[in-house]
């Protein structure tokens, strides 16, 4: 298992699409449930509303976690990946705000 | 909010490099740049009538013909004709160069764009049930399952026989498109006989399709609360209709509001 894992994602050729797409799904999720409540003019309800945001972060930051913690060739996950996800980070903050 | 997606994708292009042997540095990213397409999606669903509405409004002024040209413009501008700056196949966005990559990004916006908005607006129909359901039931398996069925037939059959170019190609467009569906619909029948077919009702996402509807709704029930009246006034009995208007006159059935109904 060891072995295989870190060689994993090269392994999966063609098939990387399943995962990738899981995880979009899993990010964008708390994002759609916000964009529907509001479409449908449901009232901000403080519980509900905060911990769809508060759902929302703890995706981002365990994504750039796991960014950070597996790309580690020349830093490209701190130095690469880290900036991307905060710009993914302001693209969705801009959504949820405006 | 059109352009906070593209903008975001753009920007994310800055963080984009050509490594070798870094596949997970390359599906990482391209993850983000996907989700940035998938919360634009997202929104872009969710207020759709509205930005319908919207650019209806701006279809009827001088934008419109500006709009064209415009597109023609980012097509031309963003149109891959660059023998140079390659990067992985594989890993979106392809080019080494930032402005490629920009383009490349951009130039996907508008054609997803462009191809969601013509066909929100020609091809949301069934038109037929019986294709609709296996063509768009099967998408989900087709992305899945398709490249199976291209190496089991390029393994199996292309390569063993030594079949040329133009063979093996409708071999392999042909082959897998009824590999994909001979698999698919048993699979499919054997889904609904665990977990029979729901009623599905079309999504209304045309403003003005839902205005017409409202107003044959109007309508209806105008003449329901019209044929209710004339009914009562009628004492409940049977109506001469060849004398209708006489009646109709007769009892102001044609007068009354719709919501008001007579004593």
């Amino acid at each position: 298992m060891k072995k295989i894992l870190p060689s994993i994602a090269g392994k999966l050729s063609w098939l990387w699409y399943l995962p990738a797409l899981f995880i979009d799904v899993m990010l964008t999720y708390p994002l759609l449930r916000w964009s529907i409540r509001r479409s449908k003019r449901i009232p901000f309800d403080p519980l509900t509303d905060i911990g769809i945001i508060c759902h929302q972060i703890v995706l981002l930051a365990i994504w750039a976690v796991v960014n950070v913690t597996l790309v580690t060739y020349q830093d490209y996950g701190q130095t690469l990946l880290m900036p991307s996800i905060c710009v993914l980070g302001g693209v969705m903050f801009l959504f949820y705000f405006f | 909010m059109k352009l906070i997606g593209p903008i975001g994708s753009v920007l994310l292009c800055l963080f984009k490099v050509q490594t070798k042997n870094q596949n997970l540095y390359h599906i990482f990213l391209m993850v983000n740049f996907d989700a940035v397409f998938f919360s634009q999606g997202v929104v872009d669903m969710c207020y759709w009538k509205q930005m319908v509405k919207k650019r209806g409004e701006l279809a009827n002024t001088m934008a419109a013909p500006f709009a064209i040209v415009g597109f023609l413009f980012i097509y031309a501008l963003t149109c891959p004709t660059n023998y140079s700056n390659f990067g992985h196949l594989f890993f979106y966005p392809l080019y080494q160069d930032y402005t490629l990559q920009a383009f490349y990004v951009v130039g996907t916006w508008t054609w997803l764009t462009a191809i969601i908005w013509s066909m929100a607006y020609f091809a949301n129909d069934k038109f037929n049930a019986t294709f609709y359901k296996y063509f768009t039931g099967s998408a989900m398996y087709a992305y899945v399952s398709h490249y199976f069925f291209i190496l089991v037939i390029g393994v199996f059959l292309v390569r063993p026989y030594k079949i040329g170019f133009i063979g093996a190609f409708f071999m392999m467009f042909f082959g897998t498109f009824f590999a994909i569906f001979a698999t698919y619909i048993p699979l499919n029948m054997l889904w609904e006989l665990c977990f029979p077919e729901k009623e599905t009702k079309k999504m209304e996402i045309n403003s003005q399709e839902e205005a017409a509807q409202t107003e044959e709704e109007k309508q209806a029930a105008l003449a329901a609360a019209k044929a209710d009246a004339i009914e009562k006034a009628n004492g409940g009995g049977a109506i001469d209709l060849e004398n209708e208007n006489n009646q109709d006159k007769a009892s102001e059935a044609s007068n009354e509001k719709p919501n008001e109904v007579p004593e």
